[in-house]
């Protein structure tokens, strides 16, 4: 039997689950935000009149003037109530995020995530890990619903347990890392986002692809290459063809310059590839060969030369979705041309979109799912309280299967056990 | 390979009756490896308000979890429980559903070794690979793993329970199918790290299954370090008994070469009391190993302490092999020793393994259906009773194994 890489990246979950096309990406983003949306309306109607029914007097007054919001437990529900017209106008509707507002608050928060990445000097790959988690999060939930602050921390957590096993730690010990968190904080979204991701927890990257394609090169400029190219050039015209495309002469030259490239291409993987929907759009080989393109088209277009000929009528097409997929890289703000300028300069200057965005955020989030904890635990007392329901729920479903197991008897005949 | 079938966004909706010969037809098995996992129906309107608060996500669960039913208990341990299940639409069609107990004991969220097996098993979709054919929460958070039912036991039992007779035929059958999920696995840049002989299970076709994917992780980048305190001692390759931190799939073909010879000799093969004392098990097999044998192994971590003053010792000679192992043949043997080669590098992987000339010598591998196998009354009973014991083992692996003895792969 006889594979190739394609055939086992079908079988990943990140292709089957976490793959689209444009416009599917788009309409899922639509109904997450059209539920939300409608969530947020209704829950902040219902705080509205639970306060009204508290204060009977205030009902006329403008929300928010008095020092003292009713609610003086859920952190962030007094702020989360929005005063649209000032006076009278507080039945009114809700501002909600649209759907690009949504996504830009989430690349945002993302953002913030690859800052907390740094501050706390993971591994590259389990920062990627935590913001493909939280992309993938944000698919199925609003950023009205979920505060990124929050899952981003569990995010992280889960990433830290799946990338490095034993070593990750405890989660008190990570939260201590954290400023202002608790252990509570960190373990109670967990099921929330698992159950968000689908529970696939692989999540390819194109990191070690890049630094494949970064060695084979190296091999061609040293004519040490062993493969054999598609069009049968020697390993003396590869090398010859790779110092033109890098404008050198000799090995040494090569080398720097080869070094330079990589590192630049590794820059956008490990920012642009992971701040926009490069991984919902393309493979890990796609965005890494168009990270390279984007540092080096030339030796690029070389390279893949030795994996395919121009002649074949799958190479427009290959280049043509590289392209794609290098305007996608090149269109967020975190790329450069030149890799040796301020990696994170790029990081605090938001676009007056995205503020607008995160400031529409505070008026529209969702009051009942704000205090993460407190949700956690409710849903605990619930199992408890429901725990008598579950049983004759148990006992139904037991009489069920009776029935079903009987049914199957009649139609296919009893078991064989007697005659065996 | 081809692309995911067309499937309408929501081929299985909760409480839908499908044709009964429709289901029977195409077996609805694989909902993590199709798409045929309700996604929210993207066509649909939003939730209006005033209806469930669900999300999406949760609609999504919901969509899973409706499609099985719970049915007895087979067993209940501290980190899961496993029960019998069947499909809603087909209760002719049974599953097993372990479901991870949440311990309010760990403070750490939800537990390495489930994160594990649900991530590994998730990706690895394979016939001689236990399936995994859903996950889904229940509102008490709890996590649910549908796993497909194996009825058959562990391939321990086979070997252990002497009123069964088997013959090289047989031997050679189970062989293949381990050596073919192990590479399979290795090809998909995981390792297994804990193959023996009772984390194979057998499913009531007879085919065999890896399971037990808790300790698994992918194949490390070269810089970085990789515990050697894995695999169960009896299979555990004298590398990491040395200390070794980088390694490959070689570590698993070690493992395999003990569980052929399991039943090959139908006993342990390397019985130990002590991981200290172990090294001297394999050392009084394959004698002790040089620099001049194996390359490198004077720089491995413990050589100094555990070999460097051990004096020589030279392996045992083919007429051992061939008085022990009958059964598999001079090409059996070879291919055992192979396996159980002590140098890392010079072993076989699980693609060199496939192409060794044992498959390919007399006598044929066993049919499928005529391999030998304990009663299903019997060992469903059985099944039970694995579960409940979780005694001196217990005290003696790490806590955290004791999750992934009680799981499915636990059952017989």
């Amino acid at each position: 039997m006889r594979l190739n890489e394609d055939d086992l990246y079908r079988q990943s979950t990140q292709y089957k689950h976490w793959s689209f096309t444009p416009s599917d990406l788009t309409r899922l983003r639509e109904k997450t935000n059209a539920h939300a949306a409608a969530q947020v309306q209704l829950h902040i109607a219902q705080d509205r009149a639970e306060r009204a029914k508290l204060a009977p007097l205030d009902v006329a007054s403008a929300p928010d003037s008095g020092a003292n919001t009713p609610n003086g437990n859920g952190a962030g529900t007094g702020a989360n109530t929005p005063v649209p017209g000032g006076a009278g106008d507080k039945g009114g509707e809700v501002d909600c995020l649209t759907m690009d507002e949504e996504k830009m608050v989430v690349d945002k928060f993302c953002e913030t995530a690859m800052k907390l990445g740094d501050f706390l000097k993971l591994q590259p790959d389990v920062t990627a890990t935590a913001i493909q988690f939280m992309r993938r999060f944000y698919l199925y939930n609003s950023p009205m619903t979920y505060d990124g602050t929050k899952i981003s921390k569990t995010a992280f957590f889960l990433a830290l347990k799946l990338e490095l096993g034993t070593r990750a730690g405890s989660a008190s010990d990570f939260a201590s890392r954290l400023p202002k968190t608790t252990r509570d904080d960190i373990v109670a979204p967990e099921y929330t986002i698992v159950q968000a991701l689908r529970f696939n927890f692989e999540v390819r990257h194109p990191f070690r692809g890049l630094k494949g394609v970064h060695l084979e090169l190296e091999d061609m400029i040293h004519a040490n290459y062993a493969g054999v190219a598609r069009d049968g050039r020697s390993s003396a015209d590869l090398r010859a063809e790779a110092l033109a495309a890098l404008q050198v002469t000799g090995g040494d030259e090569a080398e720097g310059k080869l070094g330079n490239i990589y590192a630049h291409a590794k820059d956008i993987l490990a920012m642009a590839a992971q701040l926009t929907d490069a991984y919902f759009l393309y493979t890990p080989a796609q965005i890494l060969l168009a990270a390279h393109l984007l540092a080096a088209p030339a030796l690029t277009t070389f390279y893949l030369g030795t994996k395919i000929p121009s002649s074949s009528p799958a190479a427009p097409k290959i280049l043509s979705t590289l392209q794609s997929c290098a305007d996608l890289l090149s269109s967020h703000r975190s790329y450069t041309k030149n890799p040796a300028a301020n990696k994170h300069g790029w990081a605090d200057t938001d676009p007056p979109e995205t503020k607008r965005a995160m400031k529409k955020l505070r008026a529209c989030k969702d009051p009942t799912t704000q205090d993460l904890v407190a949700l956690n635990a409710g849903k605990k007392r619930d199992v408890v309280r429901d725990g008598e329901l579950e049983e004759g729920k148990a006992k139904r479903r037991k009489l069920n299967r009776e029935m079903a197991e009987k049914e199957s008897d009649s139609f296919w005949g009893p078991e064989l056990k007697k005659e065996g | 390979m081809g692309m995911s079938p067309a499937l309408s966004p929501r081929p299985n909706p909760p409480g839908s009756n499908a044709p009964f010969n429709a289901a029977k037809a195409k077996p609805l098995v694989h909902l993590l490896n199709h798409k045929t996992v309700p996604s929210p129906s993207l066509t649909s309107a939003a939730t209006t308000p005033g209806g469930p608060d669900d999300g999406l996500a949760e609609e999504m669960n919901d969509g899973v979890k409706n499609q099985f039913i719970f049915g007895s208990r087979l067993g209940e341990g501290t980190y899961a429980t496993v029960y019998r299940g069947h499909y809603r639409d087909d209760p002719s069609k049974l599953v097993a559903i372990k479901k991870m107990k949440k311990n309010t004991e760990w403070q750490d969220g939800i537990n390495l070794d489930s994160l594990r097996e649900m991530k590994y098993l998730a990706e690895l979709h394979h016939p001689h690979v236990i399936n995994l054919i859903a996950v889904f929460t229940t509102k008490d958070e709890n996590i649910n793993l549908v796993l497909e039912h194996l009825p058959r036991g562990e391939l321990q039992d086979i070997w252990k329970d002497k009123e069964i007779a088997y013959g090289g035929a047989d031997v050679k059958a189970w062989s293949n199918m381990i050596c073919q999920a192990v590479w399979w696995i290795h090809e998909n840049f995981v390792l297994h790290r804990d193959i023996k002989s009772n984390n194979i299970l057998i499913a009531a076709d007879n085919s065999l299954k890896l399971a037990d994917f808790g300790l698994a992780r992918s194949f490390a980048n070269p810089e970085a370090d990789m515990t050697y305190n894995v695999i169960t001692r009896f299979y555990r390759p004298p590398e990491l008994f040395l200390g070794s931190s980088h390694y490959g799939g070689c570590v698993d073909m070690w493992s395999v070469g003990c569980v052929i010879a399991e039943l090959a000799v139908r006993d342990w093969f390397l019985p130990s009391e002590t991981d200290l004392a172990h090294l001297g098990v394999i050392t009084e097999v394959f004698g002790v190993p040089t620099e001049h044998d194996w390359p490198g192994i004077s720089k491995l971590r413990f050589w100094k302490e555990q070999l460097e003053n051990t004096p020589p010792k030279r392996p045992q000679p083919l007429s051992w092999w061939r008085s022990r192992m009958p059964l598999i043949g001079e090409a059996g043997i070879d291919l055992v020793r192979g396996l159980l080669t002590m140098d890392p590098v010079k072993r076989l992987s699980a693609k060199q393994a496939l192409e060794h000339h044992y498959w390919s010598a007399t006598p044929r591998p066993q049919k499928r259906e005529n391999l030998p196998r304990k009663g299903g009354k019997e060992a469903e009973r059985a099944m039970g009773e694995q579960l409940k014991r979780v005694g001196p083992e217990a005290d003696e692996e790490k806590m955290a194994k004791i999750a992934r003895k009680l799981d499915f792969g636990a059952m017989r």
